[in-house]
């Protein structure tokens, strides 16, 4: 019996390499959520660009 | 209403356009991941949607964390009340499963850009720490990930009332723990809920 992975067995949670080359090299290290601007609106409740 | 709920893989390819087309969701990440998941609105804030979502829904180890699954960050106390959700997209190869520093996830940033960074991100570069990973969100469950989110109430004004019901259960929760900042923010959230729901009513 060999003992090679069979592919469909394969973790589905390891992202792929074009996913991996995504990750920001420096993203901004700004928190938006503590701008003095932000009012608590996460979620405006509109649908019509969703 | 968007057009229909998304399985995992739709959702990440939603989020991947968001950032491909430079699509700005300025402080949205609620919207942003509703909307990925094809789904209505229904909490204003990462902060409602994280308290109401069912324990039995919530992954709190890094390490049971799966890929299409939401996550929070919060700290309690700071000046931002209202948290943060984004989505996991899943491991790099050669990290270990509890290692945030391996875990991508797909995030709105400063300026709303979509990008993708380690779930360690948002401690390292924002001191907020993770919370939970959850597979439900406003009302709807995606446990099986290559499935479309399924609601778990009949109707969305059925899952919208409750949602407003709730809410108003956890503000005199936390009204009773003395969560000055936590109550402030509720009441926010709930006053716009009735909002919309009224909108809907007249």
């Amino acid at each position: 019996m060999s003992n090679t992975p069979d592919e469909n067995t394969e973790d589905i949670d390891i992202v792929s390499d074009e996913e991996a080359e995504l990750e920001a090299s420096e993203p901004s290290t700004e928190n938006p959520y503590l701008d003095a601007e932000f009012d608590g609106v996460q979620d405006d409740l509109e649908d019509d660009d969703a | 209403m968007p057009d229909a709920p998304r399985t995992t893989k739709q959702a990440a390819e939603y989020l991947r356009y968001q950032a491909q087309h430079n699509i700005r969701w300025s402080q949205l990440c609620l919207k942003l991941q509703r909307s990925a998941r094809g789904l209505p609105g229904v909490y204003p804030s990462a902060l409602s949607a994280a308290l109401h979502t069912p324990e039995k829904e919530r992954v709190y180890k890094v390490e049971n964390l799966r890929r299409g699954m939401v996550s929070y960050s919060d700290r309690a106390g700071d000046s931002n009340p209202y948290g943060h959700v984004y989505f996991i997209i899943g491991r790099k190869k050669g990290y270990s499963p509890g290692n945030p520093d391996g875990v991508l996830t797909w995030t709105n940033l400063s300026g709303g850009v979509v990008g993708v960074v380690p779930l360690s991100y948002y401690m390292n570069s924002w001191g907020v720490p993770f919370q939970f990973g959850a597979t439900w969100l406003n009302g709807y469950d995606f446990s099986e990930f290559d499935k479309a989110p399924v609601p778990v109430r009949p109707s969305l004004s059925d899952t919208y009332q409750h949602a407003i019901e709730d809410v108003k259960k956890s503000i005199k929760f936390h009204k009773d723990k003395g969560h000055n900042n936590l109550v402030t923010a509720l009441e926010k959230d709930l006053e716009r809920m009735k909002n919309r729901w009224e909108t809907w009513t007249d």
